[in-house]
């Protein structure tokens, strides 16, 4: 199944990767993490990005069993569209929809290309 | 070399080819501005979906480019949608689950649209080189 890891961090402004695409992600501090992609513009520095904000006190166990979660949806989920945060709504994959997001808070940048 | 070692050869040349060619896309994503202004990509080819900082109601669909692959070039198409999270649902479902070979997400000229999401395209002349965000 082709399927696409979309990012939104306003109601206007969405990207979304083919999952085919992503290369990796770290946490780049306590409080948020990089999700890197191919680029789609061809560009020089050929990577997409979305860094995204967590709240504070997102231990590593927590983080590393939503990532198990996500690698999980990706190759075993039924939706080829699998959101995975806006922040307009604070939710996203992984949410129980009961007090927003658990492990995601906002976005520092998103972008197609260029990262 | 014997004709064991001839056999177990061609056969696993046939099991990569076969590979191969489940690999290839099987399904191409249509578009059609005007009638002389189409274009007709592989799935394959879809790099990602991004919004239109300029345009609220634009969605940009990015492709591999088919005949440039210089740094810097790239293939796009940009649609007009209502909502631009619902517009990629609806276009990822018809890539995962229509049993259309080529699958119409825009075509002016017909007014045939993929979903009542998406309402009009722009078709580019041949690749290019800029930044459309």
């Amino acid at each position: 199944m082709k399927k696409v890891l979309l990012f939104k961090s306003t109601s206007n402004s969405t990207v979304a990767f083919p999952a085919d695409r992503f290369v990796g992600a770290f946490r780049n501090a306590d409080e948020d993490i990089k999700f890197f992609f191919d680029d789609m513009q061809n560009t020089t520095a050929k990577a997409g990005m979305a860094h995204l904000q967590m709240p504070a006190g997102i231990t590593d166990t927590e983080l590393k069993d939503y990532m198990k979660a996500l690698v999980a949806e990706i190759n075993e989920g039924k939706s080829p569209t699998i959101l995975i945060y806006d922040a307009a709504n604070d939710t996203g994959f992984g949410d129980s929809g009961t007090s927003g997001h658990p492990i995601f808070s906002g976005f520092d940048a998103l972008e197609t290309h260029g990262a | 070399m014997g004709l064991l070692s001839s056999f177990l050869i061609l056969l696993i040349m046939g099991v990569a080819t076969r590979n191969s060619i489940l690999k290839d896309s099987p399904k191409y994503l249509f578009f059609r501005e005007t009638a002389a202004k189409y274009h007709c990509y592989p799935v394959n080819s879809l790099l990602g979906f991004s919004d239109d900082e300029n345009t609220a109601t634009g969605l940009i669909l990015y492709f591999c480019p088919a005949d440039d692959f210089s740094t810097g070039y790239y293939s796009y198409i940009e649609l007009t949608v209502a909502n631009h999270e619902d517009a990629i649902k609806d276009i990822m479902d018809q890539i995962n689950f229509s049993k259309q070979t080529v699958i119409t997400v825009a075509d002016v000229v017909d007014s045939n649209f993929l979903s009542a999401n998406i309402s009009a395209c722009v078709v580019p002349n041949g690749v290019v080189n800029g930044d459309q965000t």
